[in-house]
């Protein structure tokens, strides 16, 4: 069995990954009531892409903020 | 007032939230409606940002409840108010309630893995560019028919992987879905992750789970898996309106 190291990152990254992709596109969901805003997200990312999902998630409801605060804007 | 939305349950209690402290530092209370209830924490500020100490504060709440029962996680991020949120339990009460009868008593575990797609690839696609493929190859000239060819091997690839993948999450559910009594299984997520796969596993089924898994595990050597939990049920947690 290989270790998280082996896998080429360190257990504690590994652990903030698992939670992220567990808690920002799973679980009950109130209609319109996820206000989230991605901050130096990368730096958490840094060197993997195997669980990419979760970032792209994230990536997903930031642009979509985006157009909708520039939509509000015009 | 705005709130953060933790979990709910129609066993929570008081005792089950402890001292831990929620999302922006504020320690989450219950509010009741009817026999539901829902952990919450007063949230200042219009959004939630995505960082390190907001997602393990999310997690840390669900997790101190998970010790005791089985809740249905929200989403990090949840804010609402406490209009918003009578309105929603309103709603959808009935499926939550069957939600929450269908998770009772188990956990989410998680189990991903992960291979080499290029290597895979290439192996899949040996035969193919050794004998006919090259045959055919040398018959068509040109930029167009090379694109062409070169075409056919990317779908070809793509096929072969996803062939694969769904043999591989066929073989770990056989292994390991025994020992758990619902699934959800992604499969071919992303090129390198071949399975993504979420077993609800009654707690006394645990050990009967972590021994199938590590079975796999020895079988398959040549795969790198990448587990995880016991979970509160977010992959089980998604209430269709």
């Amino acid at each position: 069995m290989r270790t998280v190291e082996e896998l080429g990152f360190q257990e504690d990254e590994l652990s903030l990954l698992e939670t992220l992709d567990h808690v920002l596109d799973r679980g009950l969901v109130i209609a319109g009531e996820i206000t989230i805003a991605v901050a130096d997200i990368d730096l958490i990312f840094v060197g993997l892409n195997v669980l990419i999902t979760s970032v792209e998630t994230a990536r997903e409801v930031l642009d979509e903020r985006k157009k909708q605060v520039l939509s509000d804007e015009f | 007032m705005t709130l953060y939305a933790y979990c709910l349950s129609d066993e929570l209690s008081d005792s089950m939230l402890g001292d831990v402290a929620g999302v922006g530092g504020t320690g989450p209370r219950l509010l009741r409606y009817g026999d539901i209830s829902v952990a919450v924490s007063e949230f200042e500020g219009e959004r939630v940002e995505v960082a390190r100490e907001n997602v393990f504060a999310h997690e840390r709440v669900v997790q101190y409840v998970l010790r005791h029962i089985t809740p249905l996680p929200f989403r990090f991020g949840t804010l609402v108010t406490t209009a918003g949120l009578e309105e929603f339990l309103e709603a959808s009460r009935a499926r939550l309630i069957k939600s929450l009868e269908h998770v009772r008593g188990s956990v989410e575990m998680s189990v991903k893995i992960i291979w080499d797609a290029e290597s895979i690839r290439r192996l899949g696609l040996g035969a193919e560019g050794s004998a006919s493929g090259k045959q055919n190859e040398t018959k068509l000239q040109g930029k167009g028919a090379a694109y062409l060819v070169a075409k056919r091997k990317r779908i070809l690839g793509k096929e072969q992987l996803k062939e694969r993948a769904k043999e591989i999450a066929d073989w770990l559910t056989g292994t390991v879905g025994g020992a758990a009594f619902d699934r959800n299984v992604e499969v071919l997520p992303s090129e390198s992750l071949v399975v993504r796969a979420a077993y609800l596993v009654r707690r006394e089924l645990l050990g009967d789970y972590r021994q199938k898994l590590e079975a796999a595990r020895v079988a398959r050597p040549d795969l790198r898996f990448l587990t995880s939990g016991p979970w509160p049920p977010y992959s089980f947690s998604i209430i269709n309106p």
